[in-house]
């Protein structure tokens, strides 16, 4: 398994990989001596067209994800030892972890949408087949600049709620007994 | 299978248009019946828990046409391309603004949100009345079974319509006005003291002008399209329908006289229900009449999906629906009543 590299077009090779030999082949079949068939064994009509982008979204997905395991393992051992209160580096570092998620969450979603090119159903429809033919161009246009327009504003909202919350701090231990005394 | 699956798809929407549309409703004549602050968190309050269920049956009316008339829904999807997006659109800023107010201490933004609230609940409305008359008017289907629909051409029906004409735009201001009724009985019923007292004021007015939409709206739907007659010449039972519908009016007007806000609700529920069985009758067997090209409506049995597909999800929608029925019953009844007017603010 390539743990980190740079996918290479043109010779179909990764350069500057960091190998851990047998792992993948242990991750998908339960053995290290199965073979995994790689995308050469598959004819290049069949190919995603955006592999660089495939390539890193993937990794950056499984990156975070193990970072995220590997953050809250430690977390919870120190909390058992009774000092996660304390560390205050294991509190920057879990503070300055709140976008992480966001990127791993869409890295994932580009993996699986430009994964699955070109089919729209594997073996079924490919996303050419798939199009509308009578919405015209202009009208998708149309549509995601509303889209893009829309989850602008929304952000936009959700900022201002986040930051009036964190401005408030959190509750005191007395109204968070009763939370549904609290009202906005 | 075939008819049972095209009133099972009648069944839902009737079910989202009962259930969803008194809380469209509410938000129609929000501005107006609710005017102080108190008073509109009382009226949020009253579609609070159940707004977001209620539209559970919009999204299930979609899933089921996907793979009961797959033809059908790919077409339309296709061909109403601009306005469901439109309707996407207004139903999220519907959600934000109901769910986001809450979060706003500042009177400018809670006034944005009631603002926008009350926009896009209308807008909704006129949108989906405007679909239910695109539905039985007809559309241009072309020999590939797609079509496209620009949102006005002439405003006249016939071989080249646009998704608004005076036809639609007539079945819209029917939906605005008869959901708009609904929602402000609801609030009649769920509220008390001076909003409960202006709701069932408010609801004699639109009572009114239901009563003349509706009037022109049934010789209307003959003229815009005749064959709707076609299953009520061979059946004259299909007629129970209309006469329903001018029952439920008759009704709804004695009972609002009585004071009777439960029976007076259930009166507009039965009015909406035989308006839409009305317009299921005037179609079927058809789902999506074609006009221009004859012969290229929509039928059940063009668009129909394999034996197999419709006994598993008949299956599996039984069990969905079972359970969506259930939320509902247990959320209706866990908050049935009054809104209390102790408390403050729409809950979080």
């Amino acid at each position: 398994m390539v743990l980190m590299g740079q996918p290479n077009y043109e010779t179909e090779t990764i350069d500057n990989p960091l190998v851990v030999n047998n792992v993948l082949s242990f991750l998908i079949y339960g053995t290290t001596a199965a073979e995994v068939e790689g995308l050469d064994h598959f004819p290049r009509d069949q190919w995603p067209s955006t592999l660089p982008l495939l390539f890193y979204s993937y990794h950056i997905m499984v990156g975070l994800g193990t970072r995220f395991g590997a953050l809250m393992g430690i977390a919870a051992l120190l909390l058992w030892r009774g000092k996660l209160y304390s560390s205050r580096w294991m509190q920057w570092l879990i503070m300055l972890s709140w976008p992480l998620p966001y990127i791993a969450t869409t890295a994932g979603w580009m993996t699986a949408e430009i994964g699955r090119q070109p089919w729209l159903v594997y073996g079924l429809i490919r996303t050419a087949q798939g199009s509308s033919t009578h919405v015209s161009a202009g009208n998708s246009l149309f549509t995601l600049l509303g889209f893009l327009g829309m989850y602008t504003v929304l952000s936009l909202l959700w900022v201002i709620v986040v930051y009036n919350h964190i401005r408030s701090g959190p509750l005191v231990n007395d109204q968070a007994a009763h939370p549904q005394t609290v009202t906005t | 299978m075939g008819t049972l699956w095209f009133w099972i798809v009648a069944l839902m929407l009737t079910a989202y248009v009962v259930f969803d549309g008194f809380d469209l409703g509410v938000g129609i004549v929000y501005l107006f019946v609710a005017r102080t602050e108190t008073e509109r968190a009382q009226t949020l309050r009253a579609i609070g828990p159940v707004w977001d269920g209620n539209e559970v049956w919009l999204l299930a009316a979609g899933g089921t046409l996907f793979f009961a008339f797959p033809l059908l829904y790919a077409s339309a999807f296709s061909g109403f391309y601009l306005p469901l997006m439109m309707v996407l659109w207004l139903l999220i800023l519907r959600g934000v603004s109901i769910e986001l107010r809450g979060h706003y201490a500042d009177p400018l933004w809670r006034t944005f949100f009631d603002g926008l609230f009350s926009f896009s609940s209308v807008l909704l409305t006129i949108f989906f009345g405007a679909a239910m008359g695109n539905v039985v008017r007809g559309v241009p289907i072309g020999a590939d079974d797609y079509f496209f629909l620009p949102l006005w051409t002439n405003w006249q029906t016939g071989a080249n319509p646009g998704i608004l004409d005076w036809y639609t735009v007539l079945a819209g201001l029917i939906a605005l006005s008869a959901l708009s009724l609904h929602g402000t009985l609801y609030l009649a019923l769920k509220t008390e003291g001076d909003l409960e007292r202006r709701a069932g004021c408010i609801a004699c007015h639109i009572w009114r002008a239901t009563v003349v939409l509706t009037a022109a709206g049934i010789p209307a739907t003959v003229l815009a399209r005749p064959a709707s007659l076609n299953n009520f010449k061979g059946n004259p039972i299909a007629f129970l329908a209309p006469l329903a519908v001018i029952a439920g009016l008759g009704m709804m007007r004695y009972t609002m006289a009585k004071g009777s806000h439960l029976l007076c609700f259930l009166c507009s529920c039965g009015y909406l229900i035989s308006m839409l069985v009305g317009a299921a009758t005037g179609l079927f067997p058809v789902l999506l009449p074609a006009v221009g090209i004859a012969g290229r409506d929509i039928t059940i049995d063009r668009a129909i999906s394999d034996p197999y597909t419709l006994r598993v999800g008949l299956i599996w929608w039984s069990v969905g629906i079972s359970l969506a029925l259930m939320y509902s019953v247990i959320v209706h009844r866990q908050f049935w009543g009054k809104v209390p007017t102790d408390t403050e603010g729409y809950g979080h």
